[in-house]
């Protein structure tokens, strides 16, 4: 007879349900990861605490060389673009600016952040529907390219062109409808209302803006690459009548973003594996498509346009992760477990949009169950995940969300909860820290407060 | 037109004396004009004749009159008939119809040897007129001997002197001594190098004419000597390129010279008939045609096509070879997207082997390999259907597009080249792509392709054990037929050793990289060199401070130039990514030659940008003793070491040159210039520091447009720019 005992699990209730499990479904069985970017992530969390963002700058690295050896060995003249706001941590902005990337902002502090990291002007698209004229003298004098988004920009940057006395170089924000993708109509210049022709048209008769981009952004999460072929054909037809009507000459074509990452939009019933194109696969569309469009140009003595592009999640997206430990559990009224964890939407604000992978950072016994996982905020909307297959979880263990690379740290809010740290893993798997935890003097550092309100307890402290 | 022809006439005579001895500016033709009156009996029948070959020429309406073709071997028969009768009435007439029918022969002569082999005719006419005449002179008893004095009485420089002068002068039937001086001048100033072909094939010619003679007669030696001379220039300055072996060319030919002069002089004695240059001819023309049957080589080319003075076929060879590859190199663009790898370069130990030597395998590498994941399958490979384009413009001759593509690791040695298009260049050359990608090739035989047009995918067809292109040059358009050599024209080259580089030509090795570089489109528009352009600078040197115009014009063959106001200029090509100077002509003018030093050859290219040129050294700022020095040491000129960077500096481009001259027992001669382009405007601002405290600086006043019928001119002040 064996002395041995079982290990006591905590029992679970599975309900059966019909539909919900078949051979493309998301029922893989859950397996933990004990690293990332080769560095153990316990003794991490040990050291900085929990949560915590970690970036590896190899994967960073590998996704950019990966984006832009696509477009270029399918294209003569490709320039990557990385778009600021996507995350604009100096130092993953300066590890893609050292892979050749040009920075793409779309406000004043951007571009001033941009120039601070040392980018030169001339490798700056501003783009966005905000710029006034203090920065836009900046920015032309600077020779960044300006992203025209309305009229009353450009009738402002016309004037501002005309009182510094210099010639300007402008691109054009374009938007249409492909057939494939909800048109973004609040951005730029709509090309089937005949919008976009007319402002063209007040460009060619400036005498001191020349048109000489176009940009067009089709959207975020674009899964069907086929839209994009759609995009550079709009584009490439505007381009050859507009530079018939006005004599311009079109220098490049900027597609904007909006290349799927490994993530799962809410919604979604295939697993990312099955429906995010590689960046192969868009690469093929859109430089075979372009090709095609401007083989002409060579016979009529113009250059092919420069393609660029602007992917944000589809560089960075995978290359940071957040960890964070259970802080509670909770079997809630209707029998379902759900898990209460130190990161909330508070520094995961696309929680919102994607069901985000969750990873164990243990080895978990038991029964995979369907869990919700709340965050920290004393708000009823901080739920990070609504639904995920988990394990039966301790207090005190860590879990992985991922990919978090893409517009966290900067739509991040400090919200009932201090940020955490940042780190970072280098190409030779030493760690820094790249963004400090926030403290109660770096929150109230900005704070003022008014002579009289200073205190408040202090007259009944010394009564 | 009409109005020209007069002026036209006196040039073409004088450019016709000048031909003789190979040198085309008309006032030294008007020195040797000047030169053949020391006999005036011939000075006058040689001009007499000439007179009439213009006339005949022009009245036939014969083309090209201003160049003197028609008329220098006419000439000829008139001094060779002035040297041997008096001029009378009787010989008048004989002149007239000689020169009437040397034009005749000229122009028929000129065609049948040009088809022969591309031959040319030089004084071939003149001889069987003179034949004729001279035959027919026997016969006409109205003609009164007279014959010059064939050496003079005494000693006039040196014997050795007299004796090679004499002989010069003999080409043009004046054989004296001062005449031949006279020529001697004119040659110096033409070219020094002709002078020292003249001077060594003489002393060569002579020496063996002397030696198998015994003691040959002198009157013989210096009548007939300028053979000598003259098969050495033909073949080792003006027919080929200068260079060590065309010099030993020239050598030989003037020693062959020397026997057939012999033999000639036999022959002829037996008619009564003077040698003339038939020595010459008979060598000359023999050498050549049988050189036309070797393979272009690098050494000893033949300019056949394209004679001139030997400074300017050297420095237009040495030029098109340090900017476009070596002689015979087939330039062609890469035939891909991105950056490359060398999988095998020339001569590579696998495969490329005589007669497939000359060829070049590419492939895609990340950190030293070439596919991710485990390589087990083709579309791990990076490389693996990628587009290919076309090289080069042609015709597509040859397509295979169905062999399937081999699984890693494996090759299939029945189809060997796999699927390929055979592209027909327009040089007659072909160019072959292979290994592609099954079913990828999108082009159909006969398809007219240009540069960069899609053309297939890379594959793994044929003997390739992973994904990979092999590119070559050959001959015909049968499959593998044999390979010559060719390079990439106008790539970023990174060396496996070293940094990346642009290169105006460039046969990379196995394990360089390759990609090519983005134009910069900005910087291409700011350099506006349209014609009609025209831009004032201010020129401050040691000399004192003046404003200087360089206006842009377009020449009749179609050739751009920028012409300073003091008349020297410089040819240039602005095509597509790259503006290159070349063929400086004219005075010296030191803001032109600042600006072409510091523009040489400008590749518009964006990012830091590193390349070398050779400009020629008469551009660098030299002292008048140093100009002497380097003219001597280098009498053919030579190009400078010129490394040029070029970077965004805040508001404008600033394009550093560094230019060194060689010279032997002392430092290099260098100068450092500095050019400083606005966009939309243009060169701004060129510096440029030599050494000997030469220092010039030029800043751009005011640019603009002259007028053209019905198009307005317009000027533009140019602001100051900040320089910070």
């Amino acid at each position: 007879m064996s002395t041995t005992k079982n290990k006591w699990q905590k029992p679970t209730l599975t309900a059966h349900r019909m539909g919900a499990l078949n051979k493309f479904g998301n029922t893989s069985p859950q397996q933990h990861l004990e690293a990332f970017a080769g560095v153990a992530l316990l003794p991490l969390m040990e050291q900085y605490g929990s949560p915590l963002f970690v970036i590896s700058e190899q994967r960073l690295r590998d996704n950019v060389r990966r984006l832009l050896r696509a477009f270029e060995t399918r294209y003569s003249d490709v320039v990557y673009s990385w778009s600021y706001k996507t995350n604009y941590l100096a130092a993953v902005c300066n590890t893609l600016h050292q892979e050749g990337a040009w920075a793409e902002v779309v406000s004043a502090f951007e571009y001033e952040k941009a120039r601070s990291n040392g980018v030169p002007g001339n490798k700056i698209l501003f783009n966005g529907p905000h710029k006034e004229r203090a920065i836009l003298e900046r920015v032309v004098r600077d020779g960044a390219r300006i992203h025209i988004d309305h009229l009353d920009e450009l009738y402002l940057l016309e004037s501002v062109a005309r009182d510094l006395g210099q010639q300007v170089d402008v691109t054009m924000r374009l938007n249409f409808d492909t057939g494939y993708t909800e048109p973004w109509t609040r951005f730029g210049f709509n090309i089937e209302s005949g919008q976009a022709m007319d402002a063209a048209r007040v460009l060619g008769h400036s005498e001191v803006l020349n048109l000489r981009g176009l940009h067009s952004h089709l959207g975020t999460f674009v899964l069907d690459p086929r839209a994009y072929a759609a995009q550079i054909n709009i584009m490439c037809a505007f381009m050859t009548q507009v530079e018939m009507d006005t004599g311009c000459e079109i220098e490049s074509i900027d597609i904007g973003g909006g290349f799927a990452s490994m993530n799962t939009l809410h919604g979604t019933y295939l697993p990312p594996e099955q429906v995010v194109p590689s960046v192969d696969q868009y690469a093929e569309v859109i430089c075979s498509t372009l090709n095609a469009a401007v083989r002409h140009r060579s016979a009529q003595g113009k250059s092919k346009p420069r393609l660029i592009m602007e992917s944000g999640r589809g560089v960075v997206d995978d290359a940071e992760v957040l960890l964070t430990s259970v802080v509670a559990n909770k079997r809630l009224p209707d029998g379902r477990p759900s898990l209460v964890i130190d990161a909330g939407v508070n520094v995961m604000f696309t929680g919102f949009w994607y069901n985000h992978k969750v990873t164990p950072l243990q080895p978990q016994e038991g029964m995979a169950e369907d869990t919700v996982v709340y965050g920290p905020l004393c708000m009823n909307i901080d739920v990070m995940r609504a639904s995920v297959m988990l394990p039966p979880m301790n207090v005190g263990d860590a879990m992985m969300f991922s990919p978090v690379g893409a517009y966290n740290n900067t739509q991040w809010m400090q919200f009932i909860e201090y940020r955490p740290h940042v780190l970072w893993v280098d190409t030779e798997k030493r760690i820094s820290v790249v963004r400090e935890a926030e403290n109660l003097a770096i929150v109230t550092g900005p704070e003022r407060v008014p002579a009289h309100l200073q205190e408040p307890f202090r007259e009944q402290q010394e009564g | 037109m009409k109005n020209q022809l007069p002026a036209a006439l006196p040039t073409g005579l004088l450019r016709a004396y000048g031909a003789i001895l190979f040198a085309e500016k008309p006032w030294i033709g008007g020195l040797f004009l000047l030169a053949t009156f020391w006999f005036p009996n011939a000075g006058l029948s040689g001009l007499l004749a000439a007179v009439v070959a213009m006339v005949t020429a022009r009245m036939l309406r014969f083309p090209h009159l201003e160049s003197g073709l028609h008329v220098y071997n006419s000439l000829l028969v008139g001094l060779s008939l002035g040297a041997y009768y008096q001029l009378d009435l009787y010989l008048g007439v004989l002149i007239v119809l000689g020169a009437i029918m040397a034009v005749f022969a000229t122009v028929a002569l000129v065609d049948m040897l040009w088809r022969l082999d591309h031959l040319p005719v030089l004084s071939l006419p003149f001889v069987l007129v003179a034949m004729t005449t001279s035959l027919a002179a026997h016969s006409y008893g109205t003609l009164s001997r007279y014959l010059e004095p064939v050496m003079p009485h005494g000693v006039v420089f040196h014997p050795w002197l007299d004796q090679f002068f004499t002989a010069l002068g003999s080409s043009f039937f004046t054989p004296h001594p001062v005449p031949g001086l006279l020529m001697f001048i004119g040659m110096l100033l033409t070219s020094r190098y002709i002078a020292l072909l003249a001077v060594c094939g003489f002393a060569l010619g002579f020496s063996t004419y002397a030696l198998l003679a015994g003691s040959p007669h002198p009157a013989l030696a210096s009548w007939n000597g300028f053979n000598f001379i003259l098969t050495a220039i033909a073949l080792g300055a003006i027919f080929t390129v200068p260079d060590k072996q065309s010099f030993a060319l020239a050598m030989i030919g003037s020693v062959l010279a020397a026997l057939v002069t012999a033999a000639t002089e036999n022959l002829m004695l037996v008619y009564g008939l003077p040698v003339m240059t038939l020595p010459f001819l008979t060598t000359t023309l023999i050498l050549l045609l049988a050189l036309r049957k070797r393979e272009a080589a690098p050494s000893m080319q033949l300019l056949l096509e394209r004679p001139g003075l030997p400074e300017q076929s050297f420095e237009r060879v040495r030029l098109a070879e340090a900017r476009h590859g070596s002689y015979g190199s087939v330039p062609l663009s890469l035939p891909f997207y991105g950056r490359w790898t060398v999988y095998q370069g020339f001569n590579g130990p696998h495969t490329h082997r005589p007669p497939w030597q000359y060829a070049l395998d590419f492939y895609i590498t990340d950190q030293g390999k070439s596919f991710h994941g485990d390589g087990g399958c083709l579309a791990d490979y990076y490389c693996f259907g990628l587009p290919l384009t076309a090289p080069a413009a042609g015709y597509v001759v040859a397509i295979e597009n169905s062999l399937p593509d081999n699984p890693p690791g494996h090759v299939d040695t029945f189809y060997n080249w796999g699927n390929h298009v055979v592209l027909a260049l327009n040089n007659g050359l072909f160019v072959l792509l292979a290994h592609l990608k099954q079913y990828s090739v999108e082009v159909q035989i006969g398809t007219y392709v240009t540069l960069g047009q899609t053309l297939a995918a890379c594959g793994s067809s044929g003997r390739s054990p992973q994904p990979h292109i092999h590119v070559h040059v050959q001959t015909t358009a049968a499959l593998g037929s044999s390979t010559v050599p060719f390079h990439l024209a106008a790539v970023l080259h990174t060396p496996a050793t070293s940094h990346e580089r642009y290169c105006l030509h460039i046969t990379p090795d196995t394990e360089d990289q390759v990609i090519l570089p983005h134009l910069d489109t900005r910087l291409h528009n700011s350099i506006d060199l349209r014609v009609g352009r025209t831009f004032v600078y201010r020129v401050d040197e040691r000399l004192g401070a003046s404003n200087v115009t360089l206006t842009v014009v377009l020449s009749l063959n179609g050739e751009f130039r920028l012409q300073s106001d003091s008349g020297a200029s410089v040819a240039f090509v602005y095509h597509g990514d790259v503006l290159a100077f070349y063929d400086r002509q004219g005075m010296r003018d030191a803001l032109l030659d600042a600006l072409v030093l510091g523009l040489g050859v400008t590749p518009f290219y964006e990012g830091v940008a590193q390349w070398q040129d050779a400009p020629p050294l008469r551009l660098l700022p030299m002292s008048p003793l140093r100009r002497l020095a380097a003219a001597a040491y280098y009498p053919l000129g030579e190009g400078l070491n010129s490394h040029y960077q070029r970077q965004w500096h805040h508001d404008h481009w600033q394009q550093r040159g560094s230019h060194r001259l060689t010279m032997p027992w002392q430092d290099d001669w260098q100068a450092q210039t500095t050019v400083s382009i606005v966009a939309n405007v243009g060169c701004t601002k060129i510096e440029l520091q030599g050494d000997d405290g030469f220092h010039l600086t030029a800043a751009l006043e005011q640019y603009g447009q002259q007028a053209d019928g019905g198009i307005p001119a317009w000027t533009v002040v140019a602001k100051a720019t900040r320089n910070k």
